[in-house]
């Protein structure tokens, strides 16, 4: 199956006084995962209920595959949501939870329970065991999944999640962002990934758009978002970074390109260490600067640096990125 | 059984003024007009025809109260709770529920006035309008409770899978009201089917009920016995339905 591509154009939104989004443009490539990363409050569930026609927009159109769909009813676009808090109907057990969508769309009951078993079993969750469980008896992790299952069993075109894994243990949400990849090359749908979570992001994405006060600030592979963010927002928001004031703005350098006693380095100041922390194979080092903290990051083998060193750190021009705020 | 300390000031009064006249009546059921024990007050109710008679009418009544009510404030409590906001809401709920608070014989005087007014005289047909006029917010509550409770997202979620609005209705809005229609249901049924003051103020010829009957067998007729003995199996039924009721809630509402 191929996803369609989303192109939302301009897209306006109004609730009385607050704009929840402000002119919104942004392409949306078929069959690819394309996270919107952003604060608490940026706009990010509005803009899925846009697409998904929950919520008519205030100014701008949505397209899917060039067909302008802006009036389009929520029911007619063949959509798969999963809502920030889920929204699973209390008073049907997981079965018919999952099988909501085909029941409304008038499948027959053998094609029924082939599809449900089958989403189900994508998700994670062994049929015979859970089907016939109530909402109520499951655990968060597993309310998720039928949240997901529920909205995969419709073979949407356009699957949208609204920070499905949050609140999730870390080990858990590792394993469903991989099944989700995984359900996504399969299923070739098209993917919309709500998150404001930025390690979520780097591990799930093809396309990242970083957004914050309802407007989209910059739109890239996770690569690209990272090595070249076009603002200091974006650099502190996705990822580690020293932001420094400099000529024409500001000045990004993300902690792990920073060097501790460099042999050749094209800017260096005198340092001494505040602080170290441990995590796992890396140090967390806190660095200060003419009064200021230097965040550093190095692996930790044959480092070492303790809290009171004295050192000189420094970097390469080549690593330091400029951006106008 | 272990009765919680907390429900206990609400036992007591309850068995002191409902559960012991209760077995008083009980009581009184089974004596004759010398005090013997006899079974001649229920023999009466079965062998005269009337009396099953006018027990079947109010269930008649009852349930036609419970029927218009549930209709007309099914699609109300929707709106008021799913689409009403603000300033509209508050208003909405305030007209609804004023009725309420004024005692049952003010508000059937004043609809007498009214009926008056258009044209129509006690009968059937008054006191079907005061008996909706009187349960409607009876009935409008407890679904109003829980058409509030339905989330905007599970409406949502619904819409976004592919249901038009009927698939919502059927499928998502009544399965999740379904407790408050079965609570608002079986109040009105329960409450209007022994409903007095209503009947006799506006139902003219035809406002002969139940409760008209056994205020009229102990006060007016001097039959005693008899009256207790209607009172007793009255009780009894509304008691049986009470206890299903209130399993029936229990396993809906264990969501
Ligand atoms: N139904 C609504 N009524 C009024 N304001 C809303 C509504 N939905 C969202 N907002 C406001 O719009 C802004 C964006 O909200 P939202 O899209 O939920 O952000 P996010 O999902 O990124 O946390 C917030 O300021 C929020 O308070
Ligand atoms: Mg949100």
């Amino acid at each position: 199956m191929k996803g369609v591509e989303v192109y939302v154009e301009g897209i306006t939104k109004k609730y009385g006084s607050t704009t929840a989004l402000d002119g919104v443009t942004l392409r949306i490539p078929p069959s690819e995962i394309t996270t919107l990363l952003g604060p608490s409050g940026c706009g990010k569930t509005t803009l899925l209920k846009i697409i998904a026609g929950l919520e008519p927009p205030t100014k701008g159109r949505v397209y899917f595959d060039g067909r302008d769909v802006t009036n389009l009813a929520p029911e007619k676009r063949n959509i798969g949501f999963v809502f920030q808090d889920l929204a699973l109907f209390p008073h049907l057990n997981v079965f018919e939870n999952v099988a909501f969508g085909l029941r409304v769309r008038r499948v027959p009951e053998a094609e029924v329970k082939k599809r449900v078993y089958w989403a189900l079993d994508l998700v994670g969750l062994d049929p015979s065991e859970f089907a016939r469980r109530r909402i109520h008896e499951l655990s968060g992790g597993q309310q998720q999944r039928v949240a997901i299952a529920r909205a995969l069993v419709i073979e949407p075109a356009v699957l949208l999640l609204d920070e499905p894994f949050a609140h999730l243990d870390y080990k858990i949400k590792q394993r469903l962002l991989l099944q989700l990849k995984r359900i996504q090359r399969e299923t070739g749908a098209t993917v919309v990934y709500v998150t404001h979570d930025q390690n979520e992001a780097m591990a799930v994405s093809h396309k990242i758009a970083v957004m914050n006060n309802g407007k989209i600030l910059q739109v890239g592979s996770p690569e690209e978002v990272y090595e070249k963010p076009n603002s200091s927002f974006v650099a502190s928001f996705f990822g580690e970074a020293n932001v420094l004031p400099g000529e024409g703005g500001f000045i990004v350098i993300r902690p792990e390109r920073v060097l501790i006693n460099p042999d050749r380095a094209d800017t260096v100041y005198d340092a001494y260490i505040e602080d170290v922390v441990f995590q796992g194979p890396l140090l967390h080092i806190e660095a200060r600067v003419n009064g200021k903290i230097i965040k550093i990051i190095k692996p930790r083998n044959g480092m070492v640096v303790k809290p009171g060193d004295k050192v000189r750190i420094g970097w390469l021009q080549k690593d330091v990125r400029v951006v106008p705020e | 059984m272990k009765i919680s300390t907390i429900i206990l000031p609400l036992v007591i009064f309850l068995a002191l003024f409902f559960y012991a006249p209760f077995i008083i009546l009980g009581y009184q059921s089974f004596q004759g007009l010398g005090g013997e024990f006899t079974l001649d007050n229920y023999l009466a109710l079965v062998r005269d025809p009337t009396y099953l008679h006018v027990i079947l009418y109010s269930i008649v009544i009852a349930v036609e109260t419970t029927v218009i009510t549930l209709l007309l404030a099914y699609p109300a409590s929707y709106y008021v709770a799913r689409i009403a906001s603000g300033q509209e809401k508050i208003i909405l709920l305030a007209l609804l529920l004023t009725p309420f608070w004024i005692d049952v014989l003010l508000r059937s005087i004043a609809i007498k006035t009214i009926i008056y007014t258009i044209g129509l005289r006690e009968g059937y047909t008054a006191m079907m309008i005061g008996m909706v006029y009187e349960y409607l917010p009876i009935m409008f509550l407890p679904i109003y409770a829980s058409m509030s409770r339905i989330s905007r997202s599970a409406i949502d979620a619904a819409r976004v899978f592919g249901a038009n609005t009927w698939d919502l209705i059927r499928r998502v809005i009544v399965p999740m009201t379904l407790p408050g229609i079965v609570a608002g249901s079986l109040l009105v049924l329960l409450m209007s089917m022994t409903e007095f003051v209503i009947p006799s103020l506006l139902g003219g010829t035809q406002g002969f009920t139940i409760g008209s009957l056994i205020y009229y067998l102990f006060l007016s007729g001097g039959l005693w016995g008899v009256g207790a003995a209607l009172t007793m199996i009255v009780t009894v039924m509304l008691m049986v339905f009470a206890f299903i009721i209130a399993k029936r809630t229990g396993d809906i509402t264990a969501w």
